[in-house]
């Protein structure tokens, strides 16, 4: 039997060298142009960073294709973000185009870096969707590359923003990846409750586990108990699908109920203010593959709305703290529907108690 | 008729990378993909997933790392009727050679799709589109070749640290060397699901938190430093001939006003007013940097909204070294997941137990004391226990 | 018998003994909480892990949440 238990490969054996010998011992980094950046140790040594974009979903020939500027390049060696941009480390200069060339050749841009006013956006966090996950309200790589296409300028850095924004996508409200606290993310929702087949339940889930599955105690065993199934009150599912997790008999998918919702303000930085959660100002949008021409309007109007409005470093929910939840309805023109308003627990946490605010 | 996917070709075009191209790609090598992107096709058209779930693990001795997942319809798209998810864990801040990139890339060619995630949102090398005879021996190989799976289920999922020290001025600690000496520490853990449900540890060396530890980590550190800013002035005067506006996008924007402009000196004249929040670093990089004594918070609780809603970390231990071999660190961990396993239901995660039974009662079993960086206020209520 | 032993058996017929129609994956919560009076938890732990290796219990995951049932059942 082959060995358990080895671990991922130490981290080490994968640095360049320049990194090893000035590792903990950087002094400062400069953003010579859209994703390009230059760090410097303390030594002097320098090591010159390009950034490309991804569509995460990749074959291995892409892989591949990457490794070959690394080999050419990079004496073998590249990292990835944590945002699934490739990164390529040199410490010469002079390599530095070949590389912007090399990708934009395999067509992949550069760009994706900064965090104070003339921030890029980087890749977008994003979840499997329709590709591969069974309880997807929405696809993910699809829309991703929709968004995109249109918002590719704010990459490469032909337009910029008053700070980092952080776009992310997640197609169930599990929210894969932290996307909770995102400057803008899109959520997959359902708004339906689950659509029982007391067949498969039969064969295939125990109905103590989905009854306990469920937080707001919308199931429970089925009334005629020659049906070894369960129903669910309709006045209780918030379509969270945390039953059909446990159970595949409790699908939640609907075709026209299905769509997505859209969060902002979000930020998990500390700088300046705290992190934030993203909040809902859109609650549902439809699916409309391949392009998703509503969602990918509304983002990107977000997005210049913020642009043309925030201050110089704002970051998008700064820029809202500061004028206020209503005047960001009012500059955006997004309608206020009562599902904007919480009623879930903490919901009072959110509702404003003084008679401080702007009229609209 | 069938064969068409007009919907899937539309996502081939515009200017960002296509995923659809990849596909592509992978499809002609791969039978299983010419399937996937029918499927991809026929769930455009019906807006709905064409996937169920189940309860496969599939590698021998572990109990994670594997995804189950099979196509509804296995006549009409035969080669993906079993099309699992491998997680593969990978190096601290992603780095690789393309040596043991292009080894992952030919054994996964060899056993599977041929399509993958770099990387997935937890931060693995995803697999995407296994059968289960191949789990057995993509597992076997990929072992044999120095990687191994990562976490999934009830388990602890594969951490994650920020580049760090690797190649940032701001890495407060070693947060790749801790991600590293956690990860094969608890190997266990990781592989063998012993808990109520999963737990996440995350590592950013500075409060800019590159890699969402305190949104997304049950146990979360957070690089920071007790001593002062440093400050080179002949930098500041650099930016400052750059017309680069100091007063206005750094000295106003502090958040506790604890930075000013003397005489065209920046100054940190509060110290002891300072949060460390970054925001005068990120601007200057060239002329303010951390303090020297530096080391991590230490925060608890972070998930996504399942079940009650999605928390962020909160502070638990302010300020602790971060050193080899990390015993302080490791001991606080285990006795944290010895209460939530003790007492958590099954899919609790930490921060609703806590809620659950209480933060006094938490900070009691896992012996740790109060302190005011704990709270954004003392409670307001009058409904607190003795005894 | 070598108490390993002893206990992967005693695992193996808790299983049994609440494994019904409708009900046969189990939380290893579930197993730890009826035999730790006896057995230290780590030492289920380890069984119930031991178990899957012998192929006398198997893993059943959701993705997200991990259980144990007998194979017969998986």
């Amino acid at each position: 039997m082959c060995p358990t238990d080895v671990g991922p490969p130490d981290f080490k054996t994968m640095l360049p060298d320049v990194i090893k010998k000035n590792y903990g011992k950087w002094k400062y980094h400069e953003i010579l142009k859209p994703g390009v950046m230059k760090h410097v140790a303390e030594s002097g040594d320098e090591l010159y960073t390009v950034r490309a974009g991804s569509p995460k979903l990749v074959s291995t020939d892409f892989i591949r294709d990457l490794c070959n500027v690394a080999d050419k390049y990079c004496d073998g060696h590249l990292r990835f973000t944590s945002r699934y941009n490739p990164e390529f480390l040199t410490p010469k200069k002079e390599n530095v185009e070949p590389i912007i060339k090399e990708l934009n050749k395999l067509g992949l841009p550069v760009g994706g870096t900064g965090s104070g006013p003339g921030a890029c956006l980087s890749n977008v966090i994003h979840t499997q969707g329709w590709i591969h996950c069974h309880g997807a309200a929405s696809d993910a790589s699809g829309i991703v590359k929709a968004l995109m296409d249109e918002l590719y300028d704010y990459f490469v850095g032909k337009k910029t923003l008053p700070a980092k924004t952080r776009l992310s996508l997640a197609c169930c409200l599990n929210m894969c990846g932290a996307i909770h606290a995102s400057d803008v993310a899109v959520v997959g929702m359902h708004t339906r409750i689950p659509n029982i087949d007391h067949e498969k339940m039969r064969a295939m889930c125990e109905i103590p586990t989905v009854a306990a599955s469920c937080p707001t105690k919308a199931i429970r065993r089925h009334p005629d108990p020659n049906i070894k199934s369960v129903v669910v009150d309709e006045t209780k599912c918030m379509y969270c699908g945390n039953c059909f997790t446990v159970c595949p008999a409790m699908p939640l998918a609907n075709a026209e109920g299905d769509g997505v919702a859209i969060f902002v303000g979000g930020k998990v930085s500390n700088a300046r203010k705290p992190p934030m959660f993203s909040r809902v100002v859109v609650p549902h949008l439809p699916n409309n593959p391949p392009r998703w021409p509503e969602v990918v309007n509304t983002v990107k109007h977000i997005f210049e709305v913020y642009a043309d409005n925030a201050r110089m470093g704002e970051r998008m929910g700064e820029w809202i703290q500061r004028v206020g939840w209503e005047r960001f309805f009012k500059l955006t023109d997004l309608p206020f529907p009562v599902q904007l308003i919480d009623d879930f627990e903490l919901a009072r946490d959110t509702f404003r108690s003084t008679t401080q605010f702007k009229w609209t | 008729m069938e064969d068409k996917t007009p919907m899937v070709d539309e996502l081939e075009k515009g200017p960002w990378p296509s995923y659809v191209k990849e596909l592509k790609r992978a499809a002609k090598k791969h039978d299983s993909v010419k399937d996937l992107i029918k499927v991809q096709e026929r769930s455009f058209q019906r807006k709905m997933t064409q996937w169920k779930h189940g309860g496969i693990v599939g590698v021998k001795g572990y109990g994670g790392g594997v995804i189950g997942r099979y196509v509804q319809n296995p006549e009409e798209f035969p080669n993906v009727a079993a099309f699992h998810t491998m997680r593969v864990n990978h190096p601290s801040g992603w780095f690789y050679d393309t040596k043991a990139l292009r080894t992952i890339c030919d054994i996964w060619d060899k056993h599977g799709s041929g399509m993958t995630n770099f990387h997935g949102s937890t931060g693995d090398i995803i697999l995407l589109g296994c059968t289960t005879e191949e789990l057995q021996p993509t597992f076997d190989e990929l072992s044999e070749h120095g990687f191994d799976l990562g976490g999934s289920g009830s388990d602890l999922r594969s951490p994650t640290a920020c580049v760090g020290p690797g190649r940032c001025e701001w890495a407060c600690f070693d947060t790749l060397g801790l991600i590293y000496d956690i990860t094969k520490t608890y190997q266990m853990e990781l592989h063998r699901p012993p808990y109520p449900y999963k737990t996440k540890i995350k590592a950013s060396g500075c409060p800019n938190d590159c890699v969402a530890a305190i949104a997304r980590s049950d146990f979360s550190l957070i690089g920071t430093w007790r001593d002062n800013l440093r400050i080179d002035q002949n930098a500041v005067k650099e930016y400052a001939d750059k017309k680069f506006d100091i007063q206005r996008l750094v000295v106003a924007k502090c958040p506790t006003e604890a930075i000013e402009l003397v005489k065209g000196k920046l100054e940190l004249t509060h110290p002891e007013d300072c949060v460390r929040c970054m925001h005068c670093i990120n601007l200057m990089p060239k002329a303010i940097r951390p303090g020297v004594d530096t080391g991590a918070t230490i925060l608890v609780g972070a998930k996504a909204p399942i079940i009650h809603g999605a928390v962020l970390s909160t502070v638990l231990i302010p300020f602790i070294k971060v050193q080899p071999p990390y015993t302080e660190i490791k001991q606080l961990w285990e006795k944290i997941m010895e209460w939530w396993d003790e007492n958590g239901k099954t899919r609790e995660r930490l921060a609703e137990l806590i809620d659950r039974m209480g933060m006094p009662a938490f900070l009691k079993a896992i012996d740790v004391e109060p302190c005011p960086q704990m709270v954004n206020t003392p409670r307001a209520n009058p409904y607190f226990f003795w005894g | 018998m070598s108490n390993d032993e002893e206990l992967k058996q005693k695992v193996i017929e808790w299983f049994q003994k609440h494994s019904k129609e409708g009900h046969t994956k189990f939380y290893m919560k579930d197993v730890v909480h009826d035999l730790c009076g006896q057995y230290e938890k780590r030492a289920i732990q380890k069984a119930m892990n031991d178990c899957t290796v012998d192929g006398t219990l198997k893993y059943w995951s959701t993705g997200s949440s991990t259980m144990f049932c007998l194979p017969e059942n998986f």
